[in-house]
């Protein structure tokens, strides 16, 4: 009876009942970044930054002020759209894998600025840098958000300095660092 | 319609594609002074702009735009967006484009009165 029982034992551990573990949970799953940084700038920071500067200002001509700040309600959804764009292209910017350019990709103006690889190397080494970076975009940006939900127009356009700043920052670490007339500048503007 | 395709092809003439950008555009070796009328003063992030139209010597006006910095630095040296308005004649001095457009970096500004302005707050 006990070698019965004992072969019924082994019977079952070799059928999995003792040995296999809790199967794994299924995979979550990922999303892959697809766009270079240079393409998210291209086509969400940039145009969204654009927009906000381009219409939270005032032109004086010879016909008088021009007040281009936002009127209707739809004008103001409008501002509204292209700021939240500034508040979450940070989250996308530093997805973990995300290139700064596709390969080949050259820079403009040499003289001061680096080339891509050198640009990669430099988030690779220090990607919390890099995120403090687009954090403070995002940050800036959140705050002009709230200026817009106030539909406070100078308040806005003093946030939109700020969010220049944070620009700034991360195009003269990253991108132009050798202007060094734009880093004149900035240091008397107390970008950091 | 012509008028309006002339227009955007002075608009592009005379103003860098984007708001963000290096210096590199411009030759900072050089400087240019001109005098003339301002036609727009725009008091904007992430910088200021000037237009002013210039005599070219061939009795005729030329349109040209500078680039100044942005908005609270220039606050910070002295400047409001009341300090220009059109029809306000300047002299300016800036560093040119290095591609030949009319357009230039801003380095200070005369008024009519002898008032310089320009892009740093004075020494203290």
């Amino acid at each position: 009876m006990k070698i019965y029982w004992t072969a019924i034992a082994m019977l079952l551990c070799v059928s999995g009942g003792c040995s296999r573990s809790a199967p794994p949970p299924p995979s979550a799953p990922e999303v892959a970044p697809t766009a270079t940084i240079k393409d998210l700038m291209d086509a969400m920071v940039d145009p969204s930054a654009e927009f906000l500067f381009d219409n939270i200002v005032e032109i004086v001509d010879e016909k008088g002020i021009i007040d281009k700040t936002p009127k209707t309600d739809d004008e103001w959804k409008e501002v509204r759209r292209r700021a939240l764009m500034l508040v979450e292209a940070p989250n996308l910017l530093v997805m973990p894998g995300r290139k700064v350019a596709k390969p080949g990709e050259k820079a403009e103006y040499p003289e001061v600025e680096l080339v891509p690889e050198q640009i990669q190397k430099l988030i690779d080494d220090d990607r919390d840098a890099f995120v403090r970076r687009a954090r403070r975009l995002q940050d800036t940006a959140a705050l002009a958000l709230k200026a817009i939900d106030a539909r406070d127009k100078k308040e806005l356009f003093s946030r939109l300095g700020d969010v220049d700043k944070a620009c700034e920052s991360c195009h003269l670490h990253y991108w132009y660092p050798n202007d060094k007339r734009a880093q004149a500048a900035a240091r008397e503007e107390g970008v950091d | 319609m012509r008028i309006c395709s002339l227009a955007i092809a002075a608009l592009l003439t005379v103003s860098p594609a984007f708001a963000h950008h290096s210096n590199a555009a411009f030759d900072g070796d050089k400087v240019v002074v001109l005098k003339g009328t301002v036609t727009e003063w725009k008091w904007s992030n992430p910088h200021v702009w000037i237009f002013l139209s210039v005599d070219d010597d061939k009795g005729g006006r030329a349109d040209w735009a500078i680039e100044g910095r942005t908005p609270g630095q220039l606050l910070r040296a002295g400047w409001s967006r009341s300090s220009l308005k059109p029809g306000d004649v300047i002299t300016i001095d800036f560093s040119p484009a290095k591609d030949g457009t009319r357009t230039g970096l801003l380095t200070r500004v005369r008024l009519a009165d002898g008032t310089v302005l320009g892009q740093a707050p004075a020494a203290q």
